[in-house]
């Protein structure tokens, strides 16, 4: 057990500076949703089940869709 | 400031900080060893509360004031994004049929997304409302459900279905539905007030482990706060979309038709 975790902490630290090293937005935006279920599975290897629920929808699916949304406008004409 | 002194500044920072990390560190149990605190929370919710879900025994009973403050703070920040991405004057919001569904840019939605995108509208929908109504019995609650509720109608719009963007009066009804949740929650903790205990205390009857109708106040703040987390989010995906999707700059038509 131990070992499960100790890979999907090195993962998520893995993830996060994988978040910070993109530089494209659209490119972060797909990253950061991967980032959150990586974070997901972190909670569960952990037995969080109530906070990886919270990180999979929030983390995994409705920051990248916000910031999507975003960049569609951004990158739209008016 | 020079790079010299930025790097100078940020290296006392990073000293204290990771100081007080180590130090805070510390102090906590081994990972996988449930803390007295912890183990006192599971003791109270699953034997005097009748709670299963532990978690939600602590955020809708013995915490479930800061649940309140945190439903406040969702009203707020639903508010001021729907304050800054009103519409302008200088902008209208097309009418349903006027809009594209997902304007096809680069690419159309292909036909095998489109149809896995609306095939999952429903299993999702249902997922989120019964997280909302088994947050005293399984992970889950108010939150979680409330976000998945919103996730299941976000999906449908990525399946093409630009009318399930709602229309403009509904704003209106889910801002009630959202001020309705949190109310609920103030009006579920006077009843401890009333029966001559403290606001929000589990003065309801606990029922028996593992029944739906068990934990007194706890499936009932999971309730409310569902409801006001579905309408709070929804607002703010409800704004974004709307961004994206159906407001235009009047003045610009000539300018991208």
């Amino acid at each position: 057990m131990i070992a499960v975790q100790a890979i999907a902490l090195l993962l998520v630290a893995a993830g996060a500076a994988g978040v910070v090293a993109t530089r494209d937005p659209l490119c972060q935006a797909l990253v950061v949703g991967v980032y959150g279920l990586l974070l997901t599975v972190l909670f569960v290897v952990l037995q969080a089940p109530d906070v990886a629920l919270s990180q999979l929808f929030v983390g995994g699916v409705l920051v990248p869709a916000l910031v999507l949304l975003a960049l569609d406008k951004t990158r739209s004409p008016p | 400031m020079t790079r010299h002194g930025r790097v100078a500044v940020f290296a006392v920072g990073a000293v204290g900080l990771a100081a007080l990390l180590a130090w805070g560190f510390g102090g906590l149990p081994p990972i996988g060893e449930p803390s007295r605190y912890g183990v006192e929370l599971t003791r109270l919710s699953l034997a005097a509360r009748q709670v299963q879900n532990a978690v939600s025994g602590v955020n809708f009973d013995l915490r479930a004031t800061d649940t309140l403050i945190e439903e406040l703070i969702l009203v707020t920040a639903a508010t001021g994004v729907t304050v800054i991405l009103r519409r302008l004057r200088d902008e209208y919001e097309q009418p349903v049929e006027e809009r594209e569904p997902l304007r096809p840019r680069p690419q159309p939605v292909s036909e095998p997304v489109r149809a896995v995108a609306l095939g999952l509208v429903g299993p999702v929908l249902v997922a989120g409302l019964a997280l909302i109504a088994h947050g005293h019995l399984t992970p889950g609650g108010g939150f979680q459900g409330g976000a998945l509720v919103v996730i299941g109608a976000l999906v449908g719009v990525l399946g093409g279905r630009a009318y399930l963007l709602p229309w403009r009066g509904s704003v209106a009804v889910a801002e009630a539905a959202e001020g309705s949740g949190a109310l609920a929650i103030m009006v579920l903790g006077s009843v401890g007030v009333l029966a001559g205990g403290a606001f929000l205390q589990n003065v309801l009857p606990v029922g028996s482990l593992g029944s739906l109708t068990s934990g007194g106040l706890v499936a009932l703040i999971s309730l409310a706060v569902g409801l006001a987390v579905t309408a709070g989010v929804a607002l703010v995906v409800r704004a974004f979309l709307a961004e994206a999707l159906a407001i235009r700059r009047i003045r610009g038509e000539d300018a991208s038709a």
